[in-house]
C-alpha cells in the first residue's frame, strides 16, 4: 500500500470517527445503566398516577432488564417525574429534558389514569405517555413510524404506545449494543 | 516532496475530521446549522410598525428536549386556527421565562420560550398585520425548525404558556402547523407530518369558511 493510500485511509478514518460522534445519545459503555436506574415522583404528581407511571417504566424494563434495572425510589433519585403547566389542554402532552433526567406532564391535560381500561376520546393516556417519555430517558429520539411508541404525535384516546413495536426495541438495542 | 505531500494530506484529514466533530457539536437535530438570531434591524423595524414588543437579546435556547404532542391534521388546523398567514421568519429573540425556576419542584430550572418574528406576506385569517411573533416553547427539537428567510404557511392558535400562563401565539400542533414553500414562487408548501398544501385551495377553503 502506498503512503498516499495510507494517508487517504487515515483521512477517511478521521471523518468516520467524527460522523460516529453524531449519533446523539449513543451509549459507549461504562456506568450509564446504573446512572439511569432510579426514578421518583415529585410532590406535584398525585398519588393516583402511580400505576400508570409504573407501567410506563415497565414497558422498557421488561425488554432492557439486562441493561437497565429501573428502581423506583422516594425522596430523590436520578430521574424526576413531575406535573407542571405547559400549554393548556391539547398541544404538548409531556416533555423530557435533553439531560434525560426530568419528565414533565402537562397539568392542563385530562389524564387517563386507569390501567385496566382504555382511555376515552377526551383524555390522554398516561401509561402511553409515560412509555414514550421513558424512551427519551433511555436516550431514544423520535421515530418517523406512526405505530411506534416513539412517534411523537398521537390523538386523545390513543393507547397503542403502551406496547413497544419491534422497531422501538430494535432502536433501543441499537443504542445499547451488547445488552 | 513526497513527505511534504503526505504532511499536506494529513493536514487536510485532520481539518476535515475536526470540522466534522465540531459540526456534531453545533448543528442541531434538524440540520439547519446553528440557530441564528437573524436580522435584528429588520426585526426592530417590523416590530415598530406593528406594535410588537422588542425581541429579547441573546440566543434562544432552542434545544430543550423532546415533547409528545397532540396529533393535528391539516383539516383540524384549518378548523381551529385563529390566525393563518403566509410569511417569512426574519429573526429569533432570546429565551423568556414562562415557568420560574423551582416554581413546581425544588431545584428544577426555569422553563423558557422564545419568539420568532415573521414578516407577513399575506394574512389568510386574522387581523391584518405586517409582522407577527410566534412564541415557541424551548422544550422540543421539533418545535423550531424554521429557516430564517424561507417562506411558510403558518396555522397558529393562542395558548397560555407555563405556570405564568403567558399568552402566546403558537403554531397549531407545533411542527405540524407550518408548511414550507420550496421557493418564493411556489404555490404548494410542504410539512413532513401533514403532507403538501396547495395554497390556492387553502385560500378557497378559508373564503368559504371551511
Amino acid at each position: 500500500m502506498s503512503r498516499r493510500s495510507i494517508a487517504l485511509l487515515a483521512a477517511a478514518a478521521i471523518v468516520a470517527l467524527g460522523a460516529a460522534g453524531a449519533v446523539r445519545g449513543h451509549w459507549t459503555g461504562g456506568d450509564h445503566p446504573s446512572f439511569l436506574n432510579t426514578w421518583y415522583t415529585g410532590g406535584s404528581i398525585p398519588s393516583d398516577w402511580s400505576d400508570a407511571l409504573v407501567n410506563g417504566v415497565l414497558v422498557w424494563d421488561n425488554v432492557t432488564s439486562q441493561c437497565h434495572d429501573f428502581q423506583r425510589v422516594t425522596g430523590s433519585g436520578h430521574i424526576l417525574h413531575m406535573r407542571s403547566a405547559v400549554d393548556g389542554k391539547g398541544g404538548t402532552y409531556a416533555w423530557t429534558t435533553d439531560e434525560h433526567n426530568r419528565v414533565t406532564y402537562d397539568a392542563g391535560e385530562t389524564w387517563h389514569l386507569n390501567i385496566n381500561v382504555y382511555p376515552g376520546s377526551s383524555s390522554v393516556d398516561l401509561w402511553s405517555t409515560a412509555a414514550h417519555e421513558n424512551g427519551h430517558v433511555l436516550h431514544l429520539v423520535h421515530s418517523g413510524y406512526t405505530d411506534d411508541t416513539m412517534y411523537p404525535y398521537w390523538n386523545y384516546g390513543d393507547y397503542y404506545p403502551r406496547t413497544l413495536t419491534a422497531n422501538d426495541q430494535y432502536r433501543e438495542r441499537n443504542i445499547y449494543p451488547g445488552c | 516532496m513526497k513527505q511534504k505531500r503526505l504532511l499536506w494530506l494529513g493536514g487536510v484529514a485532520l481539518a476535515v475530521g475536526a470540522a466534522t466533530v465540531s459540526a456534531v457539536i453545533v448543528i442541531p437535530a434538524d440540520g439547519t446549522g446553528a440557530y441564528p438570531t437573524g436580522n435584528a434591524d429588520r426585526a426592530q423595524q417590523l416590530g415598530r410598525s406593528s406594535g410588537l414588543l422588542p425581541l429579547p437579546a441573546g440566543s434562544p435556547q432552542v434545544n430543550g428536549g423532546d415533547a409528545t404532542v397532540e396529533r393535528v391534521s391539516l383539516d383540524q388546523a384549518i378548523e381551529r386556527s385563529s390566525v393563518v398567514f403566509i410569511g417569512v421568519p426574519v429573526a429569533r429573540g432570546g429565551s423568556e421565562e414562562v415557568t420560574a425556576a423551582g416554581a413546581v419542584e425544588p431545584g428544577v430550572p426555569a422553563m423558557t420560550a422564545h419568539r420568532v418574528r415573521f414578516e407577513i406576506r399575506k394574512m389568510l385569517r386574522g387581523d391584518d398585520a405586517s409582522a407577527i411573533d410566534l412564541m415557541i416553547l424551548d422544550i422540543s427539537h421539533d418545535f423550531d425548525k424554521f429557516i430564517l428567510g424561507s417562506k411558510y404557511v403558518v396555522f397558529a392558535e393562542w395558548r397560555e404558556l407555563g405556570e405564568s400562563r403567558t399568552p402566546g401565539l403558537v403554531p397549531t400542533g407545533y411542527y405540524q402547523g407550518s408548511f414550507k414553500f420550496a421557493n418564493e414562487n411556489a404555490d404548494v408548501a410542504e410539512n413532513p407530518v401533514n403532507g403538501t398544501l396547495d395554497v390556492r385551495e387553502l385560500e378557497k377553503k378559508l373564503k368559504e369558511g371551511r
